[in-house]
């Protein structure tokens, strides 16, 4: 579903991703950890397409109708309204648009992107309150304006409500644990399980292995200094939160 | 009256129905038989405007003392403008839609052209096709062509005409009122105004009345190198209230028209009065070439105590806005309020904003005040709070925030805070910065385009103006604002 | 005798005939600029109230001032008078009645390379080489009279990397028992790469002066990452009427903080240019103005971002007693090419007299779009929650009321107690003492 091949990155010359592979399949989570500043946020932030980030080289494919395309070349909208999604580590904050009508018009953008029909206000508040009341968040969500005066916790599940409202293909969660107390998430985990599914994947940033208690990955990929340094199955994730990552090697 | 030199002319219809890529739908013309006078301004055209009205000799004569004045005056230019002189002796000062028949008015004796035109703007004229619970006066160039809901609202006591028609029927209360708030005395465009003033609505709300629907005015500026003066005054007397709408589009022409009204609004004990523009006329092109230069006087005043006057206004159109509503807070309590959305594209140039004057005890002000400019044009808040030494624990608070969309566009802040009296209470914010790349990017990150994104998050940033405007028109404006980005952003 | 109708033009006319007495003196170099100064001023004429930077502020009263040409010598006694600000740590000028003493102090080792010399002794060179742009630059009028009428300028010069530690003190004092005279003291101030200084200009009277017009113009110039600090304090008897330009020009990397005390008098004018010339540069400006009576101070502030990624910030406070009023114009300007420039303004006014006025006019002008700029004002009278608060944990009311103000007044001073922050509190400390009456 994601081929990710010799991707790298640079900033104002100098190198933050150095030629990341990546492949992610239909129905996998995908962990990725590692210190801060290794790059991670760079990766998810590229992978939605977020302007100011531009590969020097590879490419990031991504299964649309069957086919691998190389979707560095699409705006940002047309990768979410093909089925990419971020949810972000530092959520932004939209006065004045309130929280119901900016997920009525990203769902009816998708809805018209693949030709289906849209919703109208009523069908749409009363599917959005039944994703809410699943996310345990409280109606008055409902018309606040995006993420304005949210607290940490709340911007988070307003994400996830996000996630389970466009249900996205591939979900890219990062450090979407960072600043959750425990219940906060396990709130979270429960709405990505809970659309987990065959057809799409998840890759799950993380710098810490206690959100992948709740979501349990397939993989687990340690990033370092802009590489990915080891790839194994889930046991790595707990030889990390035991031994730090200074143990890995570079490159 | 009949001998006054009047052309009978049938304008050079332009291209009918020529619409440019979207940008400006109310940009056609229609072609009607009109009576025009020459153009030119002397005492002979006041004379005529006055005696094609048949207005009583007082109201003559204040024209004539008007117009003198005006000859003493010399426009004013401290705003932050550039523009080609005004040849005031180069247009027509009146200019009718010629009626079938003589005798009296009635809309079936309207050009039905005129009233298709009003159709096609979404303005239905005729008491077959009106809108519910609202009555609108249509005024197209120098005329109204047809009031609507006018029997319902006689009921009431209420009085919604056009002013010519209230001079006729009412000169007690238009002559009582008329200029006691904006004298002729007041600017240059006032005298202008008070000299040449065609038509505009009358409103007289009787003490203890709620008006039970929105009253409203739709100007049309539809002839070729004409200005448009007109003139509203509305009164609510004691405990009385009323919302009343107004909206203004024109013909795309080449040449710069002038516009240059005056309304006037009076609140006497516990009366309330809210009125809203959608301003939308004609802005010009691209390279600034024609469009309406919009020079008004707009003023309210709280003469009762606990009355309160509010201002909301779309400014989206005209070539150059010059516009300052304001609000003489004289009753003890009386509270003004300002809101206004204004958005400039092109080569458009604002310089829009309030004033506020406290005089009353405990008096209070509000002013919300949100620019964007995009394109090459210009865009200027300039306000003035003044706490008069009466004024005991007068309150205001005011915030003007500005977005630049673009890097070919400015923005501009001018707040005049005079305070006069230590028990007062004042808080001024304003703000200007780019439009937010992350929050642009958020949105495309959930699948809206750029174009999407800008338009939801400007929506959002004119949220607390919008909302002071009743519901039709706060979709229309919605509507408005989004064809005036399209294309200016990307 | 003039009367007390005098107007302007005769106004104008009296300062001709003082600068008769000085149109001659000066180096070579000087005598054409004074020369087309007084020209440009003559046909320039006083501003009025309709210029938009004086709407706020009446010239009339300083029309009506019998000025006369003041005493070569400046008189010695009053070179004592500015005593309370002086300290002996400091490299210190005592410019008195609006003359440069004869002898300029002797610099110190830890200051070698730091430059004070007087205009008169100013080469050709130097003056090409430092000077000429601060006399070639757009002036308004009392700039323009400060040049013509000017007998003998200051210059400071701090050559690259050097720091200044000690503070360098201009201490203006007046102290004419009768004659009225104008003073139009001039500072010209370049900081190399590098160089660092700090400034603090003092302006007071003695006791029992007669009332006396300063027309005082500085000029700083701050060459690449160059720090200089500006102090100003003005604490001058009631009559004084003082008018003080500083026009700064900063290049890349360079970082100006300036800090306005005022006690305002009959007319306390302070206009604050600041230039952005270069890239990256820092600009923060402060003001205070305590003000008691009937006195009066107005401040014109003019930021022009020229450059791209600037950050200015400006803070000004008033707290007013009595009859007393201020004005605050403060500008932001900002040039297309100035992008990312962060910009930020606020005047906040603290009202305590039964009759005080309050006239501010923040303003911004955004040319260019990728910028955050802000700017707020509040006017009001000190929170009576507050006041009762501290009462009711048993502050008697004034003690509150003083408290109140002293934290109003306090976030404007840097943490760290400094010899120039000493000079501050001599003028603040006992005003605020007697806001509470």
């Amino acid at each position: 579903m994601l081929e990710i091949k010799d991707l790298t990155i640079s900033m104002n010359g100098v190198e933050i991703l150095k030629g990341i592979n990546l492949s992610v399949k239909q129905g996998e989570v995908h962990a990725i950890m590692g210190p801060n500043g290794s790059g991670k946020s760079t990766l998810a932030k590229i992978i939605a397409g977020h302007p100011d980030y531009t590969a020097t080289r590879g490419e990031i494919l991504f299964n649309i109708n069957g086919k691998m395309v190389n979707i560095l070349g699409l705006a940002p909208e047309d990768r979410a309204r093909e089925g990419v999604f971020l949810a972000f580590q530092y959520p932004v904050e939209i006065p004045g648009v309130s929280n119901a009508i900016f997920l009525r018009a990203a769902f009816n953008e998708i809805c018209r992107y693949h030709g289906a029909a849209e919703m109208d206000p009523l069908d749409f508040d009363a599917f959005l309150r039944e994703k809410m009341a699943r996310l345990s968040m409280d109606e008055k969500y409902v018309n606040r304006p995006v993420n304005v005066d949210f607290s940490g916790g709340e911007k988070k599940r307003n994400e996830i409500l996000q996630m389970a409202i466009l249900n996205p293909r591939l979900a890219v969660l990062d450090e979407t644990d960072s600043g959750l107390d425990v219940d906060s998430m396990r709130v979270v985990a429960d709405g990505v399980n809970r659309l987990k599914s065959g057809n799409n994947a998840f890759i799950v940033i993380t710098h810490y292995q206690r959100l992948l208690n709740y979501i349990v990955p397939d993989v687990v990929h340690i990033l370092k200094d802009g590489r990915i340094v080891r790839t194994a199955g889930r046991e790595l994730a707990l030889e990390v939160e035991n031994k730090g990552y200074d143990w890995l090697k570079q490159g | 009256m009949d001998k006054e030199p009047l052309e009978k002319t049938s304008q050079q219809p332009l291209e009918k129905d020529k619409l440019s890529s979207g940008e400006y739908k109310y940009g056609f013309y229609t072609s009607v038989d009109a009576d025009l006078a020459p153009k030119g301004l002397n005492e002979e055209i006041v004379r005529l405007i006055s005696g094609k009205k048949g207005e009583p000799g007082w109201m003559l004569a204040w024209r004539l003392k008007a117009f003198r004045h005006w000859q003493t005056m010399t426009e004013p230019h401290w705003a932050n403008f550039q523009y080609d002189p005004v040849d005031y002796q180069g247009i027509h000062y009146y200019s009718a839609p010629k009626k079938k028949a003589d005798g009296p008015g009635g809309l079936e004796e309207v050009d039905p052209e005129v009233v298709r035109a009003f159709d096609r703007l979404g303005i239905p004229v005729s008491e077959q096709k009106r809108l519910s619970g609202v009555a609108v006066d249509a005024v197209f160039d120098s005329i109204s062509v047809g009031t609507t809901h006018q029997n319902e609202l006689a009921k009431y006591g209420i009085i919604f005409c056009p002013i010519s028609e209230a001079l006729q029927k009412h000169p007690g209360l238009v002559k009582k009122y008329l200029g006691s708030v904006v004298p002729y005395t007041d600017n240059f465009f006032a005298a202008l105004n008070s000299a040449v003033f065609t038509d505009g609505s009358f409103c007289f709300i009787p003490k203890g009345v709620r008006c039970p629907i929105e009253l409203s005015t739709y100007f049309r500026i539809n002839a070729a190198q004409t200005g448009q003066f007109e003139r509203t005054l509305i009164i609510a007397e004691e405990g009385a209230y009323v919302s009343y709408l107004e909206g203004c589009t024109a013909p795309m022409r080449d040449e710069n028209q002038l516009h240059a009204a005056v309304v006037e609004l009076i609140a006497l004990d516990n009366a309330e009065i809210k009125y809203s523009t959608v301003q939308n006329w004609y802005s010009g092109d691209k390279d600034g070439k024609g469009g309406i230069y919009n020079f008004v006087t707009k003023r309210g005043q709280c003469r009762g105590n606990n009355s309160k006057i509010s201002w909301t206004q779309v400014e989206a159109g005209s070539a150059i806005t010059w516009k300052y509503p304001a609000v003489i807070l004289q009753g003890d309590d009386s509270t003004g309020e300002f809101y206004s959305v204004a958005l400039t594209n092109h080569r458009m140039q604002a310089d829009t904003g309030t004033k506020m004057i406290h005089a009353g005890k405990r008096t209070r002000s509000t002013i919300i005040s949100k620019g964007i400019s995009t394109d090459q044009s210009n865009n200027t808040y300039r306000g003035l709070v003044k706490i008069l030494p009466s004024a005991e624990q007068a309150r205001n608070f005011s915030r003007c925030d500005s977005m630049l969309v673009g890097n070919q566009c400015s923005a501009n802040t001018f707040p005049y805070i005079e305070v006069d009296n230590r028990s007062a209470t004042l808080e001024h914010e304003a703000s200007t910065s780019k439009i937010n790349a992350d929050q642009i990017f958020y949105l495309q990150s959930r699948g809206l385009d750029t174009e999407a994104a800008i338009s939801l998050i400007i929506n959002g940033f004119c949220k607390e103006v919008f909302q002071e405007l009743p519901m039709e028109f706060a979709v229309e404006a919605v509507k408005l604002l989004e064809l005036k980005l399209e294309g200016s952003v990307g | 005798m003039p009367s007390k109708t005098s107007t302007d033009s005769q106004f104008m006319a009296r300062l001709g005939e003082i600068r008769k007495a000085s149109e001659t003196e000066g180096p070579a170099w000087l005598l054409p600029k004074k020369e087309a100064a007084w020209n440009a001023a003559v046909s320039k004429g006083f501003p009025t109230r309709k210029d938009d930077e004086w709407r706020y502020t009446d010239l009339s009263p300083l029309f009506s001032l019998p000025v006369v040409a003041s005493r070569a010598d400046g008189g010695p006694e009053g070179r004592k008078s500015g005593d309370k600000f002086l300290a002996p740590e400091d490299i210190a000028v005592v410019i008195a009645n609006g003359r440069l003493p004869e002898e300029l102090p002797v610099i110190p080792d830890e200051a070698k390379g730091l430059t004070l010399k007087k205009f008169s002794a100013v080469s050709e060179e130097e003056f090409r080489n430092w000077l000429a742009p601060d006399f070639s630059q757009p002036t308004d009028l009392f700039s323009g009279l400060n040049t013509a009428l000017n007998y003998d300028g200051l210059w400071i010069h701090v050559p690259a990397q050097l720091q200044v530690k000690p503070v360098i003190h201009l201490c203006h004092v007046a102290s004419e028992a009768t004659a009225v005279n104008v003073f139009c003291p001039r500072v010209i101030v370049t900081a190399e790469p590098r160089a660092e200084a700090r400034i603090l200009m003092t302006f007071s009277s003695a006791s029992g002066a007669a009332a006396s017009f300063t027309n005082a113009l500085t000029d700083i110039t701050l060459g690449f990452g160059a720090k200089i600090s500006l102090a100003v304090i003005q604490d001058e008897s009631h009559e004084n009427f003082y008018i003080h330009s500083a026009r700064v020009t900063q290049h890349k990397d360079s970082s100006f903080d300036s800090f306005i005390l005022t006690t305002g008098s009959r007319l306390s004018r302070n206009n604050l240019a600041v230039t952005l010339l270069g890239e990256r540069a820092e600009t923060l400006l402060k003001g205070l103005s305590l003000l008691q009576g009937d006195r009066r101070a107005d401040h014109l502030t003019a930021v022009n971002h020229i450059a791209a990624n600037g950050t200015s910030n400006q803070l000004y406070k008033g707290i007013l007693n009595g009859q007393s009023r201020v004005v605050f114009n403060g500008k932001i300007y900002v040039h297309p090419d100035a992008q990312q420039t962060n910009a930020y303004q606020l005047n906040k006014n603290l009202l305590m007299g039964d009759h005080c006025r309050v006239n501010t006019k923040p303003q911004l002008e955004i040319f260019a779009d990728d910028v955050k700029c802000s700017h707020g004002a509040t006017v009001g009278q000190m929170d009576p929650n507050e006041v009762f608060y501290l009462q009711s944990r048993g502050v008697p009311q004034k003690t509150a009321v003083a408290m109140l103000a002293k934290g109003f007044v306090d976030e404007m001073f840097p943490q760290a107690r400094d010899s120039v922050l000493e000079r501050f509190l001599l003028t603040v400390n006992p005003l605020l003492g007697a806001v509470a009456h």
